[in-house]
């Protein structure tokens, strides 16, 4: 007993030696380092081990950190409730590579094609997917948002332009969708569907147009 | 087949699994891919349930809104300088209240790196290292409390299996850390902290609970564990493995350091928190409220028959806790894994060393879903499940072990149907925890059975594949 007092009463003294000077000053910190300094007293039998310990805490007590979490990317910065406001007459471009779909299809069966967009004031979108309207538009709500479900018309090849044309002012959801180095902000994506498949596409917006 | 042979098989098989697990699912990242758009129900969430995604200058990644409380207390826990209080520690709903899983020890592996690790390799390690001494700790205890030569590797490797934490390698919630604590803390109280002087069994257990009262409110739930654990251990389990040598004034002592040991890390906590300015009570809960008040109302309403429809039980209006409420925390663990959970809870029929895990895990059960009674959630957290089904697994492997060791000398084919069954069992429970990764994410998170219900998902960027 008077062993393991000794130990925890010099962890403690250790700790507070840092804190004095102003090398340490992060209560939480030490706390949770004297939490573990008086576990492994009460654990270690060997000296040797406890010695260890009490380094490792008291040297990882001592550094300080530079190296910063890394640069933080706010998809919705300013905008609210990651919504973005575009214009009436803000036509808008996406155009879709549908790689490996026909050996999806194969393997997921007769596969439905839906543009997918999420935003708000949807319904005053024209869409047309290389030049031809969807065979059906349905708006759910979702989440405090609308989610438009365009049925695409079959037949649309390798490669899918999607242009969207507000009649009057729309909002689109960012999202913070990325792939390597490549951000998808902009809600609006290509959905292949069977019973047991989803294929999803995704593309860079193009200029407006 | 001899003892010695089984033992090795089962030797291999606990290193291949911890192997495969780590292996297969290290590098998947599950905490935001549930809420992304591609699953049924969740279209709303393009790019996941977030808002922001980290430039590491090779590649962005994206991470789970309600990771920003944890990072915030990574961020403040990096530093030597006193955070600014309030404004240092992020106050959600997490608040501070996984201040050491998520917060202090992913810095104090960062500080020992030098810096050198990026955050999500400094998480890895953390969630990685949870999973090591749960693993640890049920071969710890496989060897004290079974009589067998194979529980103690038929229980780790069920353990190293759990979706709890090979989910969560790349987690920066941590959700689930106050199950390793209990887990741990049950067998160091139990085992270690027992045969030591007062203070050095105090002083441990003070350690313990001022660690996991920032991990998810552990502190409370070690505490409960260790009075049902004393309680079966005296009674209906005092015959037991794990309980030999163990006489009553040594569980008295060992009862008076436990609460000795919490209120000194309470008082201690507590005191840290007033200086750093970091309040006890969170904005989104009243746990006073919602575990005493209103639940003692009911309760004598209940008593007197008088009318409980508009009070709350456990947060929940009326009988709805019972009605509803309680079947969902059910079929929530018994979904987890179905032959654990029946496997478990026959072990406390069939097997007399599994009784003090297996009473334990259902004393803890209500307990530990204590975060979705708080705020009232219909859904039940997969990780609410886990202090239970740690210790359901143990019970669950002890069992085994017992089938494993059914004596040569038994009635014919006894024993070679005894080991059949443990090999069938053992089977299904890993294989049930290894496939189906999706219902187990759903488990996870609420059951609510969005994301299992599409087999395949296939998610092109360009010429970038991703299946799900």
């Amino acid at each position: 007993m008077k062993r393991n007092i000794a130990w925890f009463a010099a962890s403690a003294a250790a700790l507070a030696l840092l804190y004095a000077p102003g090398v340490n000053r992060n209560l939480f910190y030490l706390m949770f380092s004297l939490s573990c300094a008086g576990l492994i007293v009460v654990l270690a039998q060997r000296a040797r081990i406890r010695l260890a310990a009490l380094a490792l805490l008291l040297v990882a007590a001592t550094v300080s950190v530079s190296a910063p979490l890394p640069r933080r990317v706010q998809v919705d910065l300013t905008y609210e409730n990651s919504l973005k406001e575009y214009p009436a007459q803000a036509r808008m471009i996406f155009r879709f590579e549908l790689t490996e779909l026909e050996k999806r299809s194969a393997e997921c069966g007769g596969l439905q094609p839906y543009a997918m967009i999420v935003g708000r004031n949807l319904q005053t979108l024209d869409i047309t997917a290389n030049g031809k309207p969807p065979v059906k538009v349905d708006i759910v709500p979702v989440n405090e948002r609308l989610l438009m479900m365009a049925l695409l018309p079959e037949g649309l090849g390798s490669t899918v332009t999607l242009r969207l044309d507000p009649r009057e002012p729309f909002m689109l959801h960012q999202g913070p969708e990325v792939m390597g180095l490549d951000a998808y902000p902009d809600g609006v994506y290509l959905r292949f569907q069977s019973p047991k498949c989803h294929v999803v596409y995704h593309a860079k917006r193009t200029r407006d147009d | 087949m001899t003892d010695a042979t089984i033992r090795r098989i089962l030797q291999v098989v606990l290193v291949l699994l911890v192997g495969w697990n780590l292996y297969a699912f290290g590098g998947k990242e599950h905490e935001l891919f549930t809420t992304k758009h591609y699953f049924s129900g969740w279209e709303a969430y393009y790019g996941g349930y977030a808002n922001e995604y980290f430039d590491y200058g090779d590649r962005y990644v994206t991470f789970n809104r309600e990771g920003v409380f944890n990072l915030s207390n990574f961020e403040s826990l990096q530093n030597n300088a006193p955070p600014k209080g309030r404004g240092g520690f992020m106050l959600g709903y997490d608040g501070a209240g996984r201040m050491f899983s998520s917060g202090f020890l992913p810095a104090l592996i960062q500080r020992l790196s030098f810096g050198t690790l990026n955050v999500h390799a400094t998480y890895f390690v953390a969630n990685s290292l949870f999973w090591i001494i749960a693993i640890g700790t049920a071969w710890l205890f496989g060897r004290r409390a079974f009589r067998d030569p194979f529980t103690r590797f038929l229980a780790p490797a069920l353990v190293a299996c759990y979706p709890v934490f090979t989910l969560m390698f790349n987690s920066f919630k941590v959700q689930y850390a106050h199950c390793v604590f209990i887990l741990a803390g049950l067998y160091l109280a139990h085992v270690v902290l027992r045969r030591l002087d007062l203070f050095s069994m105090t002083l441990g257990l003070a350690c313990l609970f001022a660690m996991s009262a920032f991990a998810g409110g552990g502190h409370v739930l070690l505490l409960a564990a260790l009075l049902a654990w004393l309680f079966a251990g005296h009674t209906f389990a005092r015959n037991s493995t794990v309980m030999s040598g163990v006489d009553g004034r040594s569980s008295m002592r060992l009862l008076g350091a436990a609460l000795a040991g919490f209120a000194i890390a309470l008082a201690v906590t507590t005191l840290v928190r007033y200086i750093q300015d970091v309040p006890n009570q969170s904005d989104y809960y009243d746990m006073r409220k919602v575990f005493l008040t209103d639940t003692l109302a009911y309760a004598k309403a209940w008593l007197t028959g008088a009318d409980r429809s508009e009070l709350t039980f456990l947060g929940f209006k009326g009988d709805r806790f019972f009605a509803e409420i309680l079947g969902m925390f059910t079929r929530s663990i018994f979904w987890s894994n179905p032959v654990v959970f029946c496997g478990g809870l026959l072990a406390f029929v069939f097997c007399r060393d599994a009784r003090p895990f297996v009473f334990t895990a259902v004393a803890l059960f209500v307990p530990s879903h204590a975060p979705e009674i708080l705020v009232s959630w219909v859904g039940a957290y997969g990780y609410g499940n886990a202090p239970s089904v740690l210790l359901l697994l143990i019970g669950f492997a002890g069992m085994l072990g017992a089938l494993l060791s059914v004596p040569r000398d038994s009635l014919v084919l006894m024993r070679p149907a005894a080991m059949v069954a443990a090999v069938a069992l053992f089977a299904a429970s890993t294989g049930y925890y290894l496939t189906g990764r999706k219902h187990h994410a759903d488990n996870y998170f609420f059951s609510w059975k969005n994301i299992d219900k599409i087999e395949n998902i296939h998610v092109y960027h360009g010429n970038r594949y991703t299946t799900y």
